[in-house]
Order: structure tokens, then C-alpha cells, then sequence
């Protein structure tokens, strides 16, 4: 998949905000690309443009979405139907988006391999069954008689992740998948997405807010901030190598192992408001690094090291100065 | 009545605890209807199974589970947000279970809980002055001038300005909300500070303020805390000592370091096996715990976490492992250990 230079905007009764604001990334086959952001960042957004599932007051309004080749922003709505659920697929936070309550999942999953591969009685009930086979269900013949509701978070994760991966597509779009799930199960689910990433060759790009998840997950990462890109590299590159404050910010903030002794160094202030962003770079007001430069030149998403692209002035030149206990935030 | 990890250093004497929970029960009866029960008997959910522990003075512990575990209901039995079924929580060697509400009231000034969530904590249509304000003028007694005052330099402790008390909650962001929940919660100056989840609803960047503010704030002035959370990392940042819940039960107790370091109980050991590093040099390590997290309705005897345990044994599921000192200061619930 190549993203080029993407642009959707929301017209709220305050204005028009730029929610993502020149967005642009490839993706190989296989591969996994992980996008962090906090909120508002507008990575779930992107995500939904991916599969053009933007609507009003959302609209893309600028860019190009190539998925091998085709230009997905230019097709049909018709097309992109064909498109969705069978080469590209979606996972979300909130599973009750994919999953009727009033059917049981047995009917829901049947009617999908229906639609999908054709499949009829027997024949389909014996999919199911090995549709939730590998999304490891234990007992599947009795979740297949459950309504949603009647099933645990982490099960229904398990059955929003069959039914994506129903026809094999190339790609997955996982936004938030894990977030509402306790860690253990949260745990299970990354597995699992990485085995079924491995048997089907499935390229995916996954959105999260927790960097380490995403660490886990995949094999670059994207960090954005108020709608735009601000480093992209693999995730060696942006644990050695962080290239932009706002990353090393985050990567300071998270508390990890063996941390106790080391405070944890917050990064000052708040996310802008898009309907009036900072001039300049947007990040330059919580920037321990910024100078009168960064209010005036936005800079631009570059390449600074092989494979690794940064949206700062001193990509990779700053330190930070005695840090400051967490302040007005 | 067993014996409750001590924070302090082997050579220390022994410390009186601020806070001893004993054998502290919490069942709910959730039978769905009359036929239900004639027909099943009852269903009870045994939120929280007879649990002890001691919080030392100035001591930071930490409660760790995932959701159904106990430990928010833990919290709301030890201030007398709900009633108990079984137990005594002693402060300073007294049961505030057992007092008559009048005599419990001013005891409230000692232990002050925050909430997870900063949105339905505060109280909109009150302006953050009176939400701290309140707390001041009940549990200090304080009037006019000194209690504007006094409102002022609680706000300013946390972090937030002068002018903020004319404010609304909806005024202000997660991170500042908390804050203001913080506020609230040790104007008072209580020896006991309970913090439920109170950055799991927050940002990253927002989160660590909130850590590091509630950690100088401990500095500063010595409160004991217990801290609730199902984030390891985060608790690892503050505590001095945890337990761990699971099913109701504490299924291991231990120092902080040492739970890090030698995590006897399979639980704990799934739980630190699942955390995410944001260090792509750090090993993934695979769960071995499959399944669900186990809610007690109806329990039988036997240990909580069997049917999910990577090394259960037939006797695992013949009757409840008791939690037991295995090291010392280390406890832990399982035969297997």
C-alpha cells in the first residue's frame, strides 16, 4: 500500500480542523506498521480513510490511497465494497461495530462465509467451526449458539478477528484492537494476530496509542502528532535512534522496568487544538528544543537516515535539559 | 490471622501498621430472580474472598489485578463505600468497619480515595474552588478567609493556578481533572491516600505528570498510599510493596523488588509476561495462560487460577492454597511455588 500526501478534514460548528494533515507512507506485503499517537493525533482516522469509511463531517479531502497498484480514493462505491472485508479488513476498539447483537455468532460468521466464499449449509457450519478454531476458541461448538453480549471482551475480539480474516486478506487494519482488554488477554490477542500474520502473509497496519504495544507488534512504527507524521523509521531505529522530541518524550514518559530510580519525564503541557494549531511546527510549544525558527517553518517530513523520516528541524540533535517535575498540564 | 509483608528492611524493628485488613469479604448475591433461586439456589459472586494485608506507615502498596479481580471493591470496603460481608479493616488498631457511622465520620479525614475516571468524579455544577473547598471547611473546619486561602495552596500543591478555583470541571482536561481530584483528596491531609486507576483513563505524556505529582506529593508529606492498578510498570514506579489479586484472592504478596525479581505465583508470572515494552531489544514473551480471567460465582474449592495455569496439578483444584510466606517477606497462594 503506498499513502500519499493524505488530507481529511472535519467541519465541527467551531471551524474546519485538519485532522490528518499530509499523511504519506508505504507498506510492503507481510510487513507491519505501526501508528502511535495520543488523542487526537488522528491516527484512527487515518485508519478509517484507509478503507474510505470517512463520513460526514469527515471528508477526505486531499491525497492518493494506492493498495497494489489502484487508487482506491478514485474507485466506485461498489468497488471499494469488493475491496472491503475481502482484500482489506478492519478490526476496531469498540467490537460491537462488527458484531449484530440480535443474531448469534454463529449466524453472523455463516452469513459472512456466505456472502464471501460462497459456502452453504453443512459446508458452512463446518467452516465456522474451524474459522473459530483459529482464532483459538475453546468450545467452539457452543460459542457458535452465543449471542455477542453472552461473550467475554477478549472472545469477541477473537470472533471480530475471524471474521476479518474470513477471506485471507492482504491486509488488516487493527485500530485499537487490544486497548479495552486486561493485559493477559491483551497478551493472547498480539499472539495470535502475529501466528495468523505469519500462515496468511498479511501485511497490516496498527494503530494504538501504547508504544509498547506497538513495539510488540510491529515492524516500523509511525508516531504522529496533530494529524501529521512527526518520525517514521523500524523500531530499532526509533528506540536507538529517536530522531524527534515528541517520540523521545513519550519513550521518557513510559514507565518501565526497572525504572524506580529513574523519574519518569513527562512532556510539558497539552495536545493543540486544531481549530487554532501552532504556528510553525506544531510541536514547538511543549518542545524543550524549539527555537524561533520552529514557530515560523513547519519542517518537512524527511528522509535523515536510510528508512527513517522525521518532521524536525535537529532531527536527532537535541538533549534534554534538566528536567522539570510535571507542571500545569 | 497471618502474618502481611513488611515493607521495611529486615534489621528495621517492627513497624505498627496505619492499616491491617483482615480476612475482608465482599460477596454479592446476583441471583437473577426468585425462580432462579428455588430452582439453582443462589448464585453468590465472591468479589472479595477473605483478604489481609498491612499498609506501614509512609508506605506506598501497591493492589494489582485485572477486571474482576477485587481490587475496586477493595478499596470502596475499606472506606465504607460499601458495606462488608466478613473482616475488620483496623486503622491505627481500631475496626472502621465495625463503628457506628457517627464515630466513623471524622475518621474519613484520615483515609481519602481518588477515582479512575476525572470525568464523573467531580461534581459539574460545582465550581473546583467549593470541590475542594468542601473537604477543607468539613474535615478542618475552616471558614472565610483561611479556608480561601487554604483551597488556594491545595491547588497550587498540585500543580494548578490561583485563578482555577472560579473554574468548572468540564473547564479543564483529564490530566487537570485528576489533579483536582488530587486536590481534593489531601486537602485534608489524611495518613492514608487510596488511588484507584487514577491515570489509566489518561494520556501517556498526562499520565506521567499525574505519577510524578503523586509522587513528590508522597515525598513531601509522607502519606501511606495504596495504589490500584492493572498496569505493572505504573505500579512498579510507585510501590514499595505489592499484592496480587486475582478471583478475589491475594494469590502472592512480596517487596516490590522482589515480586519484580522472583515472581513465585504463575499469575503474576502471565501478568508480567504480557506487558508490553516499548523496547524492541526486550524479549517478547509468549502468555502462558490461556483463557479468561475467572469470576467467583459460586466458587468451588481449589485454586482460582487452575483451569488457566500453565503447571496445574490434580491437587490444585481439591482445595484453596493458603497464601503463605515461601521466602521471606514473600508470600505466595500456590502449592506449586
Amino acid at each position: 500500500m503506498e499513502v500519499i500526501g493524505l488530507h481529511v478534514q472535519f467541519t465541527t460548528p467551531r471551524g474546519v480542523i485538519n485532522a490528518v494533515n499530509g499523511v504519506s507512507f508505504t507498506l510492503e506485503k507481510g510487513e507491519t506498521l505501526g501508528i502511535v499517537g495520543e488523542t487526537g493525533s488522528g491516527k484512527s482516522v487515518t485508519a478509517f480513510s484507509l478503507l474510505r469509511l470517512v463520513s460526514n463531517p469527515g471528508r477526505i479531502v486531499g491525497g492518493a490511497i494506492r493498495f497494489e497498484g489502484q487508487d482506491l480514493l478514485s474507485l466506485s462505491e461498489r468497488n471499494m465494497r469488493g475491496i472491503r472485508g475481502r482484500e482489506i479488513a478492519m478490526i476496531f476498539q469498540e467490537v460491537m461495530t462488527s458484531l449484530d447483537p440480535s443474531y448469534t455468532v454463529g449466524d453472523q460468521l455463516r452469513e459472512l462465509l456466505q456472502v464471501h466464499k460462497g459456502h452453504r449449509g453443512r459446508e458452512a457450519q463446518a467452516a465456522v467451526i474451524d474459522l473459530l478454531t483459529r482464532v483459538r476458541i475453546a468450545s467452539p461448538e457452543t460459542v457458535v449458539d452465543r449471542f455477542p453480549h453472552q461473550l467475554s471482551g477478549g472472545m469477541r475480539q477473537r470472533v471480530m478477528i475471524g471474521m476479518a480474516l474470513a477471506c485471507e486478506p492482504r491486509l488488516l487494519i487493527a485500530d485499537e484492537p487490544t486497548t479495552a482488554l486486561d493485559t493477559t488477554i491483551q497478551a493472547q490477542i498480539l499472539d495470535l494476530l502475529d501466528d495468523v500474520q505469519s500462515e496468511l502473509g498479511m501485511a497490516m497496519v496498527f494503530i494504538s496509542h501504547d508504544l509498547g504495544v506497538v513495539t510488540r507488534v510491529s515492524d516500523r512504527i509511525a508516531v504522529m502528532y496533530a494529524g501529521r507524521f512527526v518520525e517514521m523509521g523500524d523500531k530499532f531505529q526509533i528506540f536507538d535512534d529517536t530522531l524527534h522530541p515528541y517520540t523521545r518524550g513519550l519513550l521518557d514518559a513510559i514507565p518501565r522496568s526497572g525504572s524506580k530510580t529513574r523519574p519518569l519525564q513527562p512532556v510539558q503541557g497539552t495536545v493543540p487544538d486544531l481549530h487554532h494549531p501552532p504556528s510553525g511546527c506544531p510541536f514547538h510549544p511543549r518542545c524543550a528544543r524549539a527555537e524561533a525558527r520552529c514557530e515560523i517553518d513547519l519542517p518537512p517530513f524527511q528522509e535523515w537516515r536510510p528508512g527513517h523520516w522525521a518532521a524536525c528541524h535537529f532531527a536527532g540533535d537535541f538533549d534534554r535539559s534538566s528536567p522539570s517535575p510535571g507542571e500545569v498540564g | 490471622m497471618r502474618a502481611a509483608p513488611v515493607a521495611a528492611t529486615p534489621d528495621l524493628p517492627r513497624i505498627t501498621p496505619l492499616l491491617a485488613v483482615e480476612d475482608l469479604s465482599k460477596t454479592f448475591d446476583i441471583t437473577p430472580g426468585l425462580v432462579d433461586r428455588m430452582m439453582h439456589g443462589p448464585r453468590m459472586l465472591h468479589a472479595v474472598d477473605g483478604i489481609s494485608f498491612t499498609v506501614n506507615p509512609g508506605e506506598t502498596l501497591g493492589l494489582v489485578g485485572e477486571s474482576g479481580c477485587g481490587k475496586s471493591t477493595t478499596a470502596r470496603l475499606i472506606t465504607r463505600l460499601i458495606s462488608s460481608t466478613g473482616g475488620r479493616v483496623l486503622l491505627r488498631g481500631q475496626d472502621v468497619l465495625a463503628m457506628p457511622q457517627r464515630e466513623f465520620a471524622p475518621l474519613r479525614k484520615s483515609m481519602q480515595i481518588v477515582f479512575q475516571d476525572p470525568f464523573s468524579s467531580l461534581n459539574p455544577r460545582k465550581r473546583v474552588g467549593q470541590i475542594v473547598g468542601r473537604s477543607l471547611a468539613i474535615h478542618m473546619g475552616l471558614r472565610g478567609a483561611a479556608l480561601a486561602e487554604r483551597t488556594i495552596e491545595c491547588l497550587v500543591a498540585v500543580g494548578l493556578s490561583p485563578d482555577h478555583v472560579y473554574r468548572y470541571p468540564h473547564e479543564f482536561s483529564g490530566g487537570q481533572r485528576q489533579r483536582i481530584a488530587i486536590a481534593r483528596a489531601l486537602a485534608p491531609e489524611p495518613e492514608l491516600l487510596i488511588a484507584d486507576e487514577p491515570v489509566s483513563a489518561l494520556d501517556v505524556s498526562v499520565q506521567a505528570q499525574v505519577l510524578n505529582l503523586l509522587r513528590s506529593l508522597k515525598e513531601q508529606r509522607h502519606f501511606s498510599m495504596i495504589f490500584i492498578s492493572h498496569n505493572l510498570s505504573v505500579v512498579e514506579y510507585l510501590a514499595d510493596s505489592i499484592a496480587v489479586m486475582y478471583a478475589g484472592k491475594i494469590v502472592e504478596a512480596a517487596p516490590a523488588e522482589q515480586l519484580f525479581a522472583k515472581p513465585l505465583h504463575p499469575y503474576t508470572q502471565a501478568l508480567l509476561a504480557a506487558r508490553s515494552e516499548p523496547d524492541p531489544h526486550a524479549p517478547v514473551r509468549r502468555v502462558e495462560a490461556k483463557g479468561e480471567p475467572t469470576i467467583p460465582i459460586n466458587p468451588k474449592p481449589g485454586c482460582r487460577f487452575a483451569s488457566r495455569c500453565p503447571i496445574a496439578i490434580a491437587e490444585c483444584s481439591q482445595a484453596d492454597p493458603p497464601l503463605e510466606a515461601k521466602e521471606p517477606s514473600h508470600e505466595v497462594a500456590c502449592i506449586r511455588a
